[in-house]
């Protein structure tokens, strides 16, 4: 019995393989393999339009990929029980469903279908958001319907809680309060969170794991404090520039033909060898700085 | 004023699929009225048919093409490109003319009367516009008038162009009709088209956003935009009490908001006072007609009563279609409304039944009234007895408008939803023969005047069965799609 718990406590929440999908022939998602531990919580960063929102959709389910598989829980994730679907809640982008009722009914229609959604819960978060209840959802602000929408995904109490951009709309201080509830659902009842995003600092607050989706593909996989620490910039005057290393997760070269690259420790924690060259410079990169080097 | 550009505006400011398909429909009825002058003896009827078929296509011309220019003299503001939009009410009033003169001098010269010609076709000019650049809640009403002016002439003395006496009607309707229009296009300047939403957006408003993969506002009847505009007062609430997992029919129709939502009785009362205007419209039109004591409230029911709930039907049918089909259309295109909402909801059972709860929630409303609809068509016709042909065509007409919503709400669910510019060519092809379907009966009852009626009727029956065979082959493509499909609220994205 406690072997069959272990091995079902064990499947990762979320995983996808060699996940490729495309608009209009155009690839959007270009071979991803991705798992998330249970308990952990992934930041998925990356630019506009790097296929960050499609890879949560197929995630979850809520696409059909051209190539790959996507689960949840075990599952696949197109034909998902009524159980898995209980142990997930998904906040897309800029939420706009049900405009025509009010937040309160929308929690109560919502709450019918969740065997463990907190309604208490729901209606304490609704009060110090300061959401109005009887307000229709069509009229509320970005900002309160972002935010009526993580109540909704919270109250049902999930394992996996998957948010497609959830601070986009929100101004700093809901966003602060947001992460905290992150941070507290992840920390003291191990639910596992994945999380799309552009403000880094964000990720760095919250997030135990980050995920780099870059022009459809996944270019790093790492713990937060594992990216810190891998991760330098090397810049390279133009008399050096042959003896920049082959690998890099990128490379600029400049107009006076010097180059910057972004370097990663090797497997036994050494940096590249032309970083110890006379006249190369390394730069400690924040998550900020590695996004953009990697990203422009 | 670039004189290239004024002839060209009407060609610029509107999309190709709907500039060719309209320029051909017109080409079609001028071919038509010259073939009625060649071959037709009878000269005074060949005139006043070929005015008809001119007068047709004219109405269908400026209110679905011509119109656009509004839309560019609006962009021409906007980006206060210059003189653009003086070369646009220029290019107006340059083709208003040709449209009202040209005929008047070929048809005055064959032996119409030119002036009374020249006002007909300038009401044809006049009512196009009209349709396309007033508030949407004018469109339907107006959709009804063919039927009202065939009806109401039997019991009403309306003079025809025939006439000395239709100037003293036709002159001031025209000066009317040209001064609410210069009002209309004025304000319209000055406030972006209503701000673009809702009723009071003119019908032209639709057409600029019909394009590749946009529906234009028909089906956002219960979008976040539209409802925010709306005063709480006029909010139908929903009634939650029966709903849950142990009943996911009703949990459906509430994602699917709008009609479908289950409401309170207020609710109920608040959606049908909304919608019943057109039903008033009608019983004030035959009361007034009634009150006149040298009519028989007989007379009264069935020449104007019976042809305005016909016309009414006859568009009902399809309106529900075209509405439903846009609304569902839109909806499968969005990834942050209720598709993922539904389909990671627990409770409502595995994707098969959730498919068969769906389309039985989406379809059964929607089809009770176009079966209702039909029925009421059907017996109407029956009860007058327009004869087998014209029942055919009206049966016909009705039923490929029925079959529509299923066909294409399948391919929607289904992952193959029609592009919108296809759509939009087919349901102005369905307007224009529904139009046609509406005259038909009227036109039947003076069969010595229309000895042909019959054939017309039997090659529109015709043009609907052709049509009816696609709805077919959509339907089976949608049907064998959705069973593919791993659930039902996938977004069609491209």
């Amino acid at each position: 019995m406690n072997a069959v718990l272990r091995e079902t406590t064990m499947v990762a929440p979320l995983s996808v393989q060699g996940l490729h999908h495309a608009y209009e022939g155009n690839p959007v998602l270009a071979g991803i393999d991705l798992a998330l531990e249970p308990g952990s919580v992934l930041g998925l960063i990356g630019r506009n339009g790097a296929g960050k929102s499609t890879l949560i959709r197929a995630m979850v389910g809520l696409l059909e990929p051209s190539e790959g598989k996507a689960s949840v829980f075990g599952e696949p994730a197109l034909r998902l029980s009524d159980a898995t679907k209980g142990r997930l809640s998904y906040v897309p982008q800029q939420p706009e469903a049900l405009a025509w009722l009010t937040a309160e009914q929308m929690l109560d229609y919502i709450g019918r279908f969740y065997p463990r959604w907190d309604r208490s819960f729901a209606k304490q978060l609704m009060q110090r958001w300061q959401i109005p209840q009887n307000r229709l959802l069509a009229k509320l602000s970005p900002g309160e319907r972002q935010r009526v929408e993580l109540i909704r995904a919270l109250a049902s109490q999930p394992d996996l809680l998957v948010l497609d951009e959830p601070a986009a709309a929100l101004d700093p201080v809901a966003r602060r309060e947001l992460l905290r509830e992150v941070a507290v659902r992840a920390g003291e009842f191990g639910t596992t969170v994945l999380f799309s995003t552009h403000i880094v600092s964000d990720l760095e607050r919250v997030a135990s794991d980050i995920a780099f989706v870059h022009e459809g593909r996944l270019i790093l996989r790492s713990t937060v404090d594992d990216t810190k620490e891998r991760f330098m910039r090397l810049w390279l005057p133009p008399r050096l520039s042959a003896a920049a290393p082959e690998i890099a997760l990128s490379h600029r070269q400049h107009g006076d033909g010097s180059i910057s690259l972004v370097v990663e420790r090797d497997s036994e924690g050494q940096w590249p060898q032309a970083s110890h060259l006379q006249g190369a410079r390394i730069d400690p990169l924040g998550l900020e700085d590695l996004f953009v080097e990697i990203a422009e | 004023m670039n004189l290239l550009l004024i002839l060209k505006a009407p060609w610029r400011s509107a999309r190709a699929p709907v500039r060719w398909v309209m320029c051909g429909f017109f080409a079609l009825l001028i071919i038509a009225a010259a073939c009625i002058l060649i071959f037709n003896k009878n000269r005074d009827g060949a005139v006043s048919d070929a005015l008809g078929a001119v007068g047709f296509g004219l109405v269908y011309l400026w209110a679905f093409f011509v119109s656009h220019m509004l839309l560019m003299a609006m962009d021409a503001r906007d980006l206060r490109i210059p003189q653009l939009q003086s070369s646009i009410v220029a290019s107006l009033v340059l083709y208003a003319a040709i449209c009202i003169v040209l005929p008047a001098i070929i048809l005055g010269f064959l032996g119409g009367h030119a002036l009374a010609i020249a006002f007909v076709m300038a009401l044809c000019v006049l009512g196009g516009l009209f349709f396309a650049w007033l508030p949407r809640y004018f469109a339907t009403p107006m959709g009804l008038l063919p039927a009202l002016m065939i009806g109401a002439r039997r019991v009403v003395d309306i003079p025809g162009p025939s006439r000395p006496e239709f100037l003293t009607w036709a002159l001031p309707l025209t000066a009317v009709l040209t001064l609410l229009l210069v009002y209309r296009w004025r304000q319209l300047m000055r406030t972006r088209g209503m701000l673009e939403q809702g009723m009071r957006s003119p019908m032209v408003m639709q057409f600029r956003r019909i394009g590749e993969n946009s529906w234009g506002t028909f089906g956002t009847a219960f979008t976040k935009e539209t409802l925010s505009q709306q005063p709480a007062w006029m909010q139908a609430k929903a009634d939650l009490r029966k709903v849950g997992p142990q009943a996911p029919l009703q949990a459906i129709r509430v994602a699917l908001g709008g009609f479908y939502m289950p409401k309170t009785w207020r609710g109920i009362l608040l959606t049908a006072a909304q919608f019943s205007f057109l039903l008033i419209i009608m019983a004030g039109v035959v009361l007034m007609i009634g009150l006149d004591s040298k009519i028989s409230l007989y007379n009264a029911l069935t020449h104007v009563a019976l042809p305005l709930g016909a016309a009414f039907s006859t568009y009902g049918t399809a309106l529900i279609s075209i509405v439903t089909i846009a609304r569902f259309s839109q909806r499968w295109r969005k990834t942050n409304t209720e598709l993922p909402l539904l389909a990671l909801m627990p409770g409502l059972g595995d994707a098969a039944k959730v498919k068969r709860e769906f389309l039985r929630a989406s379809l059964s409303l929607p089809m009770l009234w176009q079966i209702g609809f039909t029925v009421a068509m059907i017996a109407g016709a029956l009860y007058l007895q327009v004869g087998t042909a014209i029942v055919a065509s009206i049966a016909a007409a009705q039923l490929c408008c029925l079959a529509l919503l299923p066909a294409v709400l399948l391919r929607v669910v289904g992952g193959r939803p029609l592009r919108a510019w296809m759509f939009a060519v087919g349901t102005l092809l369905m307007i224009i023969l529904l139009n046609a379907g509406c005259v038909l009966p009227a036109l039947a009852r003076d069969s010595s005047l229309h000895p042909n009626i019959d054939y017309v009727a039997l090659a529109v029956t015709a043009v609907w069965a052709v049509i009816g065979l696609v709805v077919v082959y959509l339907g089976r493509t949608g049907w064998r799609s959705l069973q593919h499909r791993p659930h039902a609220f996938l977004a069609n994205q491209h």
